[in-house]
C-alpha cells in the first residue's frame, strides 16, 4: 500500500494515459489543414479496460501504448482530421483526467483524516 | 509525467495558431492585392497560398508548420477590357490578379475557426494542468 491510498499508482497511471490522449488529439486539430495529415488516437487495449475495472493496472502499462490512425472519412486533400470530432473526444478525455483528479484528491482527504483522527 | 505531457499538447497548439496566423496573413495580402496590375516587374500580382506540413519535434510531438507560401498558377488570370488603363496592352486588354474575393472572405473563416479550434484546445489544457497543480493543496 501505497501513501494514497492501494490505487494511487494506478491513478497517476491513467492520469498520464489522459495526458497523453490529450496530446495526441491536440495534433489532430493543430494538424487540420495539413495534406495528408492521418488523424491518429490513443487507443486503450481490451486487456488494459479490464485492467481498469479490477484496479490492477500494472503501472507503466501505458507508457507501451502507441498511436492509431483513425478510421474517420478522408477530405478531399488527404486528411482525416474532423474538428469536432477531436473536440468532443478532447472533452471527453477531459472529464476523466478531472474525475481522476477528484478521487486522488479524496483519497488524500481519507489519509489526513486517518493520520489526524478528524475529518 | 502528466504536467509535461499537457504542456507539449500546448505546445502543439500554438504551432497550430501560429500557421493558421500565418494563413491569415497571405488571405490578407491576397485581399490588399486584389486589383494590383503591376506587382513590380509589370506582371499583375497572383495569389498566393500557404501550405501546411506535419514536423516531428525532438520529443515526437506532431508540430504543424508553413512549409511554403506558392503562388496559385492553376486559377486563370481576368483579363478586363480597359483601354484607358496604364497597363492595358496593345488591344487594350488589362490582366487582373486571379483573386477572388468571397473565395478568400470564406478562406479566411475557415482559418479563423482552425484558429479557435486550437485556442480552445489551448484553454482546454491549461485548465486540465491547473487543477492537476491543485492536487498539493
Amino acid at each position: 500500500m501505497d501513501a494514497i491510498g492501494g490505487n494511487g499508482a494506478m491513478i497517476a497511471t491513467l492520469l498520464d494515459a489522459a495526458a497523453r490522449r490529450q496530446r495526441v488529439l491536440a495534433a489532430n486539430i493543430a494538424n487540420v489543414d495539413t495534406p495528408g495529415y492521418k488523424a491518429k488516437t490513443l487507443e486503450f487495449p481490451a486487456e488494459l479496460e479490464k485492467a481498469m475495472l479490477d484496479g490492477s493496472v500494472p503501472e507503466g502499462a501505458v507508457k507501451g501504448l502507441e498511436t492509431v490512425e483513425r478510421d474517420t472519412p478522408m477530405k478531399a486533400n488527404g486528411n482525416t482530421v474532423d474538428v469536432d470530432l477531436e473536440l468532443a473526444e478532447m472533452g471527453k478525455t477531459s472529464m476523466a483526467f478531472q474525475t481522476l483528479l477528484a478521487v486522488s484528491q479524496m483519497k488524500q482527504a481519507q489519509m489526513r483524516a486517518a493520520i489526524t483522527g478528524r475529518g | 509525467m502528466s504536467i509535461d505531457g499537457l504542456f507539449g499538447g500546448m505546445s502543439v497548439s500554438a504551432s497550430g495558431m501560429a500557421a493558421q496566423r500565418a494563413r491569415m496573413n497571405v488571405i490578407a495580402a491576397n485581399i490588399a492585392h486584389a486589383q494590383d496590375t503591376d506587382r513590380g516587374d509589370g506582371k499583375a500580382y497572383v495569389r498566393k497560398e500557404v501550405v501546411f506540413e506535419t514536423v516531428l519535434d525532438e520529443a515526437g510531438k506532431e508540430l504543424v508548420r508553413v512549409s511554403d507560401v506558392a503562388e496559385d498558377v492553376r486559377t486563370p488570370m481576368e483579363r478586363i477590357h480597359a483601354p484607358g488603363h496604364p497597363d492595358a496592352d496593345k488591344d487594350g486588354y488589362v490582366t487582373m490578379p486571379n483573386v477572388s474575393p468571397v473565395f478568400e472572405m470564406t478562406d479566411l473563416v475557415s482559418a479563423s475557426r482552425s484558429y479557435e479550434a486550437n485556442l480552445q484546445v489551448s484553454r482546454m489544457l491549461k485548465d486540465m494542468a491547473e487543477r492537476a497543480l491543485e492536487l498539493g493543496r
